[in-house]
């Protein structure tokens, strides 16, 4: 290979990647087509999101909360597989979310009961 | 001989909530007293020259609590706006930060305006004793 070559066209794999890192190293046909950022092109000590394609985002900055993969369009509407129409209510779980909810509730209301009284004051009269 | 002793029992538990027989003025009435309103209430302070100055500062305080929810409930808000989309959680936090901003508030207010000095309920009741006698003394009399 000559000198001048770029380093990212160099590959061990050559074309025979296996498909994981097919995204990740060096140009090969495949990246070159599709123009994915490969890890010799951004610097490996921050973690990119290998098949991103518009613009480099370092994983784990803030994003909303379905971002990603996300479609869009009439595709997100999308049926999903139902279970809770499916599945019978056991008596395990079934106590067990009315025991978070009745925990939640009254959690709620024994910390705005002091402070009920205290904006009473502050708001009657 | 035994029922001597609960009622001794019962006298005694009373004197201690004693406190509570203020809350008759409010609800233990048979009819409710007339809704007063913010000119009755300005009255009062001017009339009364120990009660008043505190349950105006009482008053004033209100816009502090209510700054510090509306700052609060913003700020968290707008933080779970910004971080997640889910429409429970952003309403959840907005609401804890209305009232964790509303303590704060108040907090400032209390020893912005020396709030910690004086007895807020006694300055409430003070008034509604004031309003009581101007409503119901003339029928009483």
């Amino acid at each position: 290979m000559a000198n001048g070559m770029n380093k990212a066209q160099f590959n061990v794999f050559g074309e025979h990647a296996p498909f994981a890192f097919r995204g990740l190293l060096g140009k090969d046909k495949f990246n070159q087509v599709r123009g994915y950022k490969t890890i010799t092109q951004s610097p490996i000590g921050m973690g990119r999101y290998p098949l991103s394609t518009r613009h480099s985002v370092p994983i784990g900055t803030s994003r909303g909360l379905h971002a990603g993969r996300a479609l869009s369009g009439p595709a997100a509407n999308r049926p999903l597989s139902p279970h809770l129409p499916l599945k019978k209510p056991q008596f395990s779980a079934t106590f067990s979310i009315s025991h978070r909810i009745f925990g939640m509730a009254l959690g709620t209301a024994i910390m705005l009961t002091p402070l009920a009284y205290k904006f009473s004051l502050q708001f009657d009269v | 001989m035994a029922l001597e002793y609960f009622e001794e029992v019962k006298e005694h538990w009373k004197k201690n909530f004693s406190f509570l027989d203020y809350f008759k003025k409010t609800y233990g009435r048979d009819q409710p007293l007339p809704k007063w309103s913010d000119a009755d209430v300005d009255e009062f302070i001017a009339s009364d020259p120990v009660y008043g100055p505190q349950l105006k500062a009482l008053r004033e305080s209100r816009k502090f609590a209510l700054g510090g929810a509306a700052i609060g409930a913003g700020h968290l808000g707008g933080i779970a706006m910004k971080y997640s989309k889910a429409p429970h959680g952003v309403l959840l936090a907005t609401g804890f930060g209305a009232v964790c901003g509303a303590v704060f508030g108040s907090e400032v207010a209390e020893h912005w305006y020396g709030l910690y000095k004086m007895d807020k309920q006694q300055a409430n009741l003070r008034f509604l004793y004031w309003w009581e006698d101007k409503t119901l003394g003339s029928q009483k009399a």
